[in-house]
């Protein structure tokens, strides 16, 4: 029996291999790398001809004054874009499920996840023009509502926000499709006996669409939290500048500017590893959770 | 300080990109190279001066008229993006390597070929593997790695020895620093790949049409400067009836404050010498405040683009390509690019640049890094040749620079089909005022003191695109713009000839200690004066910049940098 089934999903799993070589190559091989952390790395000599300080880097990194203030904007950043990416692509997709023209609902569906394809360098330029406080669209409606222009990219109060929702607007329509996938996975049936039962729309959509969902949402909350340090690279490298590292700096960029301005390989790995290793704390704990309180397991 | 470093490298990029291609067709003949070094007057005889330490006495011999057998040279290069082979043709079998096989016996191998923006990471990795070729391009800080790995040959008597006239006609025209930089504990380690940064001085451009339809002077005080500024953002110079125009633009990374400062005598993000003849850093002396404080000035009337701190340089350029701005620091090459497309896209443009205006009765000089154009070339250890390098560097400013025959033009420059003929050399050497020098000869001619027939054939090029212009196309408004009569080039000349730079006293690869707080130092500078230029932060916060600066680390460097300067003089 056992043997039987092995042989019948050969194929399947010969199509994973693929995708097996490519994360061994560029995710796990590479990992010898974080031996740089741990030593005063320089290129000439390679990794076994460095020399080993233990743990130096780190409490170098830790003695920066910028440190702190980096890992609070990548923690403040992260997580506000993990809850918004949950929120907004769920609102849309019930939203986009009571459509019943089909023909609007997926040009909706088309039309919100094309940002999606676009590169943060091209909507940078973009994201400049249309935010300027002088000529830009989104302040002249402000102005035109009675507001005062906001300049969202240089201003410390804004530019987390700005950060947070122009990521969503180029990310919420692609997120939708999962969703929307999700949702065609609930059984006609349920609504039926509902409709029966006297139910609602929001009846419905309480009762059984968003149970219906709820191994889908919590795929993805825990999936989310893997980036939860991951408050973006591109983007931020793209917007943000001088007048907005108090609050747009991340860990990220900071590692760039070490690493790759300033040829400080041993601390940049330091960081970069640091954040990994509370990156994986952080989904061990929500893979838990979602065990003990969803009962959920993904293997 | 690194930001910057990039930003120099970047616009001197940016000069030679923009102008090899532009004069496509020169072959500077041999007269161009006399009444040149005629012209070029004080600099060059200085340069030769302080540079003869390596030359003059010993006259250079024994380099082999033929190597044979052939000598094969594995190397490493860069290439940028118009390159392109004729047929048949590849990085190994073309014009140059076939002469230099042939005539010389060097037979070149390219181990790899990237574009020029890959070119840095690769050769870390290269490094990195342990596996160099025999020779290639590496940066200062290679340069220090491959000295303290030993991996690099000595090249002081080789070139003591073997370089040809050529060679050192270009190296001493560079000065002294390039060649002081390349020498670690007194050998000289590689043959500094001199640049064309004095040539490329950041100068102040300037609307014309809109100076004359406001009425106003010329930029020559600090005063007339002011008040063009303020006219130019308040005045509605384009008439639009919008405020929408920018009287001095700046980008995001200050990057173009430098010149504005320089104005002023302060200088940005270098070490310059103090009364005592130390090293001190210039960005944390008292000019700098005042220098702030009229930026800020600026910012506050409004003369600066409010939303500057968000625009790097090219969005800057794109600003002043859709006719937006003012006036604006660049190098001379800023004729071609960004300024033609703003011609291109309104015929009534008129751009004009001038030297710094005047602040007081000494005149302003310009900030100036170590003149290279990326780094030195390096020979591996242990490489029986080294000398082989010389010849084709030698080769290399025989038949681009030095050069009166069409038929070689057209051979390993540029002809019809091709004009990227020259970068397929393994090796490269660039004369550090060949534009200037262009410029004077062009000028001679437009100005009846030259003949037409007398000057090099990439000089008539330039003559032949500025009477296109004259005769009314528009295509050609920006080489006359950096060329013709009272051309950028000129203002570049002025710079040359009354020397009139303040060098960067620090040229070595970055010191540990400045590797270890320089990220820290940078952030911390550029974010006090980006706060301080936009109000954000009072002016006093200038003085807690300079406390922390020297608190988080920059005491340390300047006594580090104190210690190399005393033991390298």
């Amino acid at each position: 029996m056992l043997k039987k089934s092995w042989k019948r999903e050969l194929p399947l799993h010969l199509l994973l291999l693929p995708a097996a070589a490519i994360v061994f190559i560029f995710n796990y091989i590479p990992m010898a790398g974080i031996l740089m952390a741990f030593e005063r790395y320089i290129p000439t000599k390679g990794i076994w001809g460095s020399k080993w300080v233990g743990f130096d880097n780190f409490s170098y990194i830790f003695s920066l004054p910028d440190t702190y203030t980096v890992l609070w904007n990548t923690l403040f950043i992260a997580c506000m874009k993990i809850v918004v990416g949950q929120v907004t692509p769920i609102a849309v997709a019930l939203l986009l499920n009571e459509m019943r023209s089909a023909l609007i609902k997926r040009g909706v569906q088309t039309l919100i996840y094309l940002p999606h394809f676009l590169s943060w360098t091209i909507l940078g330029g973009i994201m400049i023009d249309i935010l300027s406080p002088s000529s830009g669209i989104v302040n002249q409606m402000l102005t035109a509502i009675g507001g005062k222009p906001i300049f969202f990219l240089g201003d410390n109060n804004w530019f987390p926000f700005t950060i947070v929702i122009s990521n969503e607007w180029k990310e919420f329509g692609f997120s939708t499709i999962v969703y929307l996938a999700a949702l065609t996975g609930i059984s006609p049936a349920l609504y039926e006996a509902a409709v029966m039962d006297g139910a609602g729309r929001w009846r419905q959509t309480w009762h059984i669409t968003l149970p219906g969902m709820r191994p889908v949402i919590i795929l993805l909350v825990t999936l989310s939290l893997g980036q939860v340090l991951n408050a973006g690279f591109e983007q931020i490298f793209v917007l943000y500048s001088p007048q907005v590292y108090e609050s747009g700096d991340i860990i990220d960029t900071m590692v760039y500017r070490m690493g790759m301005l300033s040829a400080q390989y041993g601390p940049a790995t330091a960081i970069g590893l640091m954040k990994s290793f509370v990156s994986l704390i952080l989904i061990s704990v929500a893979y838990f959770l979602a065990y003990r309180l969803a009962n959920y397991r993904i293997f | 300080m690194k930001r910057f470093g990039t930003m120099i490298t970047l616009s001197s990029m940016l000069a030679i990109s923009a102008l090899l291609p532009a004069c496509s067709n020169n072959a500077p003949s041999n007269e161009a190279s006399k009444s040149s070094s005629a012209s070029t007057g004080s600099s060059e005889s200085s340069a030769t001066a302080t540079a003869s330490n390596a030359s003059s006495e010993t006259a250079p011999t024994g380099l082999p008229a033929k190597f044979d057998p052939p000598v094969e040279m594995s190397y490493v290069s860069y290439q940028f993006a118009t390159l392109k082979y004729d047929k048949g043709d590849d990085v190994n079998n073309n014009n140059w390597t076939r002469m230099l096989k042939d005539e010389y016996g060097i037979v070149a191998k390219n181990v790899w070929e990237v574009p020029y923006a890959q070119y840095p990471q690769k050769t870390d990795l290269m490094i990195a593997s342990g596996d160099i070729p025999d020779f290639f391009l590496a940066s200062p800080t290679q340069l220090k790695q491959l000295y303290e790995a030993d991996m690099i040959e000595d090249l002081t008597d080789v070139y003591n020895k073997y370089a040809p006239e050529l060679v050192r006609k270009v190296q001493d025209a560079a000065g002294e620093y390039p060649r002081k930089a390349a020498t670690i504990d007194g050998k000289l380690m590689g043959i500094p790949f001199t640049g064309v940064l004095r040539e490329s001085v950041n100068g102040l451009w300037v609307r014309m049409d809109w100076i004359k339809k406001l009425g106003l002077p010329e930029p020559k005080t600090l005063e007339d400067f002011l008040t063009i500024a303020d006219a130019f953002a308040n005045k509605d110079p384009d008439g639009n009836n919008k405020k929408d125009t920018i009287g001095l633009g700046l980008d995001k990374d200050l990057a173009m404050t430098a010149p504005f400062m320089n104005m002023l005598h302060a200088y940005k993000s270098i070490w310059t010498k103090d009364a005592d003849g130390k090293l001190v850093y210039s960005s944390t002396q008292p000019a700098m405040k005042e220098a702030l404080v009229k930026l800020h000035d600026l910012y506050a009337k409004g003369i600066l683009d409010k939303e500057f701190v968000v625009k790097d340089v090219t969005k800057l350029f794109e600003d002043v390509t859709a006719n937006k701005v003012g006036m604006f620091y660049s190098a001379g090459t800023a004729g071609a690019y960004p300024l033609q497309g703003s011609k291109d896209n309104d015929p009534n443009v008129e751009w004009k640049m001038f030297p710094l205006p005047a602040y007081d009765d000494e005149p302003g000089k310009f900030q100036t890094e170590l003149d290279i154009f990326h780094g030195f070339w390096v020979v591996k250890k242990g490489f029986k040749h080294p000398e082989a390098l010389l010849r084709i560097q030698e080769q290399w400013l025989a038949n681009f620079y030095f050069n009166n025959s069409d038929e070689t033009h057209q051979k390993f420059v540029s002809n019809a089909d091709n004009d990227t003929i020259w970068m397929e050399s393994p090796a490269k050497l660039y004369m550090p005022t060949r534009n200037r020098d262009f410029y004077l000869l062009v000028n001679d001619v437009l100005s009846g003191k030259a003949d037409k027939s007398t000057v090099p054939p990439g000089v008539r090029d330039i003559l032949g695109m500025i009477e296109k212009y004259k005769a009314g196309d528009n295509q050609f408004w920006g080489q006359n713009l950096i060329y013709g009569e009272g051309g950028s080039m000129g203002v570049a000349d002025h710079y040359i000839n009354e020397n009139l730079y303040v060098q960067n006293e620090f040229i070595a690869a970055p010191l540990q200690v400045m590797v270890d707080k320089g990220v820290n130092l940078t952030k911390l500078e550029l974010d006090a004066f980006t706060k301080i230029i936009t109000g954000n932060e009072p002016i006093e916060s200038f003085d807690k910049f300079v406390t922390n600066w020297k608190k988080q680390g920059g005491d340390d460097v300047t006594k580090a940098i104190n210690e190399w300067y005393t033991a390298n003089q």
